[in-house]
């Protein structure tokens, strides 16, 4: 306790010095416009905070979480209109309609949420695309709410006492919105929600069984993208006292997506960069309206191809990484993990009873029944085609049995989603390596920790823990490096750190073995045992028998959905209906064999 | 018929298949065997072409390596993928006349070849319009063979026929394999069941962690400890090699 | 009514056939070609061209205006096809098949330089292409409706029952469902994939440029007539199953019957009507209303 309170002020005034240098060019900015006396300037200076607005929150979405909307238009006339109609009809205060622009467009958001989540791919697409299309025609034909192409003029300005905002004001009113939304914005995405809408971008299910709520974190995407792009629509109206349908086109919803693309999708400098360049665009061929379309098109058309992270991750990759904040932190051993739930008892920890699934009619399980132990190492195994990966998937919650009840530490856990039951303690790697393979290894035990780590909670404490974890496993000196970039047997080993982030009481591991070489798995081996005497109850499915039979205190043998053998590793050995499941029958039938006309060729 | 040398297979950082070498003679049927996860997918689609592989693969004296799937089709190397793989949304004359692709210039040949077929397998005849997908799981094999000689190979690769059949449909597609290969065709078998491949093999290799850990007459493998060891674990587990 | 709905499967019968382009290109590619507006509107200008440059070549009255049509179509498919070469290699191989949908973005590129280019040529202003048989309205009872109209009924649903013959039929048919199902047990059969592909760019775009001489005698013809045009394609393909072609067709005149019925009550409101089915359909069922499910392998 007295550690904790002594830390806090340190933690607090190093936000501020990691704040400092966007609030120096804020300053710097605002001084700058200033002295700008040209209102060309001045009005670029405008658009380009505004779009960078937009764009951060764009960013969020389609850079972060991977959903690339494509009606983005639509949340701009949301918070451009909300401002219009509440300062027209009903005569509010400018700077109360301005503050409610957000809110609107945010609830406008959850709305096109709503349908999105259930779709991907070029679905998404279009469920975004219809809502800005929508939106458009709302506008245009609506006229007597909208005022369509006629627009709606008088939008009360923000005002210094009586005197309206000149565009000097505006200028300074972006930039500091832009620096207060950079700084929100750095501190959510470099922490747990950026992490978690990372994770969920690079493998949802992955995400999902890493106790993250793949659905909440796409809905609060989408509202922060809405929301931000609201204020950016709101600023445009007020600014120009006078906002029509024309303003609402499909392009719009293009230029926002290319915004954050060019600039760089995922990075947090991203939309800057990307504000940056197509404004000075704009401004450069503003004389020939004709060539700047071209131009917008074959950016659009190249740009993804030749920079793939766009312009901010193109130049990152030229700067040196900076990962130095790991080196000296003092780990506590893994040793004494703190698990306050499922004290392991008298009973199993977990119970599976009765548990079916069929696919169209292949039955994959079939009233299988299983008790797993803490402390203990199970092993489920069974050839090709047994069924045990599904029960993996099962007890996981990424299949939803058909019928039968699973229960942890007592609790009926048969119906939760992979995020809950990753909370309450079950953790897993998969068959084929689901690493988060363009994030380092330390972010992809913290997403693991995701349920562990609280929203309130210093960074520093879980980074702590994610480290401690990676020492266990003996990845630390590789904790900044990028999952992918490393070995296989590295990285199933990083699979592993990420599933034991979690605290787990229970750990489900698919062949965890496949791929890695003898000296791998002996080593693999090792490990698993370790975890077994921290207290977790581990399932593995295997095949390399080598490595069941040696550590495993339970086998259970699955042939074509049934439970076939149960036992330790002598009684599995030996047991015949497992030898015939395997090698098939050992007289099996040898029609017409080699034997009998081997002499008949030469060869 | 067929050298393969040296070749290995990676997934990204994966390495399934680690310099393996296999030679098919003509006329021989060679049984591939293994634990799931050895690497023997990984072989089938190195030499396939249907993945990008390193090292060398002879076929009838020339170097096919470089070659698109298609052309090592068109030159005689054909496979029966794991899974079969129909075209299940497609008839099982369709998925017939599929396999006659390469020979679309001369359909009194593909006819024939299809009458050949269905004299092999009567089964496919009397589904012959029927949607593959609706196949029993031993129909959809013997679909899945006719529809790989249909491409009229000199080399038919099987991937784990027995997938998920009973043990007696397992073997007729087995004795099928031995007609074949008393008419001429050279076979490489890849299986699970090892019992029934090495019954009906000449020769045979045990593909353990994506190396050869085994290799030699069938019949010999067949009384060799060594083969459920490397299934099934023991004592001598992972001396093998 | 009766006219609403002739109307109506007339326009929905376009969007089969651009809902049927993408699709061809979506089964054998994973992919869509987001610039098909494009195509569509420069489709029905290369008619408007093609018309015009025959008639100046050979004399106004030397052949029926019935064969410059037929010709301009033909010409519009031809050029629209070709066209879809480049579009397949710039902007779509070089992101298939891998994730992020990054097509989206490149072929939206590949439309505005096309509109761009197209709009240097052709200006901004909208222009008629007149129909072949001219623009009397036919009388049934109380509905009116006009020649084209029956031109483009006919017409669409002979290629779309063409496509569905073709696809189930032929040679070609088989080896683009033999890729769409499975590209690795295709090529094992000896066929071509990366073609096979290439064709599929070919035909849809060929499907587009075809619609745009189509519909040009119905909307006058501007450059920008095009992008609705396929947006509804699109949605049509969409829900009504991107996998499935006869359910991109059934979607395409659902999408233009509701778009007709709605008119009659307010024309305004049409294309918002359209676009709302989309969402509410989407939120129903994800994967169209005649589509399958792809199911991710764990």
């Amino acid at each position: 306790m007295m550690e904790a309170s002594v830390l806090r002020p340190a933690a607090r005034r190093s936000a501020l010095l990691r704040a400092a240098p966007t609030l120096g060019i804020g300053a710097a900015l605002v001084a700058l416009a200033l002295t700008l006396s040209n209102d060309f300037y001045l009005y670029v200076a405008f658009m380009a905070g505004v779009y960078y607005i937009c764009a951060s929150g764009m960013n969020v979405l389609a850079g972060y979480a991977g959903q690339k909307s494509l009606g983005q238009a639509g949340l701009f006339a949301a918070g451009a209109y909300t401002v219009a109609l509440l300062t027209t009809r009903l005569e509010l205060p400018p700077a109360l309609a301005l503050a409610a622009a957000p809110l609107v467009a945010a609830a406008v958001g959850v709305l096109i949420a709503l349908p999105s989540l259930r779709v991907k791919g070029p679905s998404l697409a279009l469920v975004t695309l219809a809502f800005g299309l929508v939106v458009e025609k709302l506008v245009t034909e609506w006229t007597d709410l909208f005022g369509g192409a006629q627009g709606i003029y008088g939008i009360a300005p923000l005002a210094l006492g009586d005197e309206p905002f000149a565009l000097k004001h505006w200028v300074v009113l972006v930039i500091v919105l832009g620096v207060a939304v950079h700084l929100a914005l750095s501190h959510l995405l470099n922490g747990r929600f950026g992490r978690a809408l990372l994770a969920l971008q690079s493998d949802e299910i992955a995400a999902e069984c890493a106790g993250i709520s793949v659905y909440r974190y796409k809905t609060l995407a989408f509202v922060l993208a809405a929301a931000l792009c609201g204020l950016g629509g709101a600023l445009v109206a007020q600014q120009n006292q006078y906002f029509n349908s024309d303003f609402v086109t499909f392009h719009l919803s293009v230029f926002i997506l290319l915004l954050v693309l060019l600039g760089g999708a995922g990075n947090i400098y991203g939309p800057i960069a990307g504000a940056a360049i197509l404004t000075m665009t704009e401004v450069f061929l503003a004389q020939w309206p004709s060539v700047q379309h071209f131009i917008y098109g074959a950016m659009l058309l190249f740009a993804l191809y030749l920079m793939p992270t766009g312009v901010a991750g193109a130049i990152a990759r030229v700067l040196p990484r900076r990962m130095a904040v790991l080196d000296g932190m003092e780990t506590p051993p893994l040793t004494a993990m703190e698990r306050g739930r499922a004290e392991p008892s008298a009973g199993p920890l977990l119970e599976v009873a009765d548990v079916s699934k069929a696919f169209g009619g292949v039955v994959t399980a079939d009233k299988v029944g299983l008790r797993l132990h803490a402390h203990r190492i199970h092993a489920l195994i069974g050839p090709n085609g047994a069924g045990k990966s599904t029960l993996i998937n099962i007890l996981t919650g990424v299949i939803t049995a058909d019928s039968g009840t699973i229960r942890l530490a007592g609790q009926d856990i048969t119906r939760g989603a992979p995020h809950a039951r990753a909370a309450s303690g079950i953790a897993r790697t998969f068959q084929n390596l689901r690493l988060f393979g363009s994030m380092t290894v330390l972010d992809n035990v913290l997403i693991g920790a995701h349920a562990r780590i609280s929203v309130t909670g210093r960074e520093e404490d879980a980074v702590a823990k994610a480290k401690a974890v990676l020492d266990f496993v003996g990845l630390g000196e590789h904790a900044g490096a990028l999952a992918g970039s490393l070995p296989y047997g590295l990285q199933r080993r990083v699979e592993l750190a990420r599933a034991l982030a979690g605290d787990p009481v229970l750990l489900l591991l698919d062949e965890p073995a496949a791929g890695l070489n003898p000296r791998e798995t002996a080593e693999l081996g090792q490990l698993i045992k370790r975890i077994g005497q921290l207290g977790i109850a581990v399932l593995m499915v295997e095949h390399d028998m080598g490595l069941v039979m040696r550590i495993s205190d339970e086998i259970v043998v699955l042939d074509r959905g049934v439970v076939i053998a149960e036992g330790g590793p002598r009684d599995i050995q030996t047991n015949p209906r497992v030898i015939e499941a395997y090698l098939g029958r050992e007289d099996s039938p040898a029609p017409d064999g080699p034997e009998v006309d081997k002499e008949e060729r030469a060869c | 018929m067929l050298t393969v040398a040296d070749l290995s297979v990676s997934y990204g950082p994966i390495r399934a298949l680690r310099g393996v070498s296999i030679r098919v003679g003509a006329g021989e049927i060679v049984a591939l065997i293994g634990a799931n996860g050895a690497g023997k997918s990984s072989l089938l689609r190195g030499i396939t072409g249907l993945v990008p592989a390193a090292g060398r693969v002879t076929f009838d004296g020339r170097p096919i390596d470089g070659l698109s799937t298609p052309q090592r089709v068109a030159l005689g190397v054909a496979m029966a993928p794991e899974g079969r793989q129909i075209f299940t949304d497609q008839t099982v004359h369709e998925n017939l006349l599929l396999g006659g692709h390469l020979l679309r210039s001369q359909p009194q040949r593909i006819a024939a070849n299809i009458d050949r077929f269905y004299a092999l397998f009567p089964r496919l005849l009397e589904r012959r319009d029927q949607i593959a997908g609706t196949l029993s799981g031993g129909e959809q094999q013997m679909l899945a063979i006719a529809r790989a000689l249909m491409t009229e190979p000199k080399l038919l690769i099987l991937d784990e026929p027995s997938l998920g059949l009973a043990p007696i449909i397992t073997a007729d597609i087995f004795r099928t394999l031995v007609g074949l290969r008393r008419d001429g065709m050279t076979i490489l078998l890849v299986e699970q069941m090892a019992n029934q491949a090495l019954a009906i093999a000449d020769r045979a290799y045990v593909l353990e962690g994506g190396s050869i850990v085994l290799e030699g007459a069938a019949p010999a493998l067949r009384r060799d400890p060594r083969i459920r060891e490397a299934y099934l674990g023991g004592d001598l587990a992972h001396h093998a090699a | 009514m009766l006219q609403a709905i002739i109307g109506g499967l007339t326009l929905g019968s376009v969007y089969a056939l651009i809902a049927l382009g993408f699709n061809l290109t979506y089964t054998t590619t994973r992919t869509l070609n987001f610039a098909q507006g494009d195509f569509v509107s420069v489709g029905a200008f290369v008619g408007l061209g093609t018309v015009g440059v025959l008639t100046a070549a050979l004399g106004a009255d030397a052949v029926g205006y019935v064969w410059l049509y037929a010709l301009a179509a033909v010409a519009a498919a031809l050029a629209m096809g070709v066209l879809g070469l480049p579009l397949y290699l710039a902007a779509i191989r070089p992101f298939a098949g891998k994730p992020g949908m990054s097509w989206v973005v490149s072929t939206i590129g590949f439309g505005i330089v096309l509109q761009s280019a197209a709009l240097s040529v052709w200006g901004l202003g909208a222009r008629m292409l007149p129909a072949p048989f001219g623009d009397e309205v036919f009388r049934v009872g109380e509905a009116g409706f006009r020649s084209q109209e029956l031109v483009v009924l006919v017409l669409a649903f002979a290629i779309l029952g063409a496509f569905d013959l073709a696809m189930r039929r032929t040679a070609i048919g088989r080896c683009m469902r033999a890729v769409a199902l499975n590209r690795d047990a295709a090529a094992l059969m000896g066929i071509d994939v990366p073609r096979v592909m290439a064709m599929a760019f070919l035909a849809s775009s060929a499907l587009a440029g075809l619609s745009g001489v189509l519909v040009a005698p119905i909307l006058s013809a501007s450059l920008f007539m095009g992008v609705i045009i396929a947006l509804k394609g699109f949605s049509a393909a969409i829900i009504g199953g991107l996998t499935n072609p006869r359910g991109c067709m059934a979607g395409g005149l659902l999408i233009g019957l509701v778009e007709s019925l709605t008119a009659l009550w307010s024309a305004q409101w049409r294309e918002i009507m359209v676009f709302l089915l989309v969402i509410l359909v989407l939120a129903m069922a994800p994967n169209g209303l005649f589509g399958r499910k792809l199911v991710e392998k764990v």
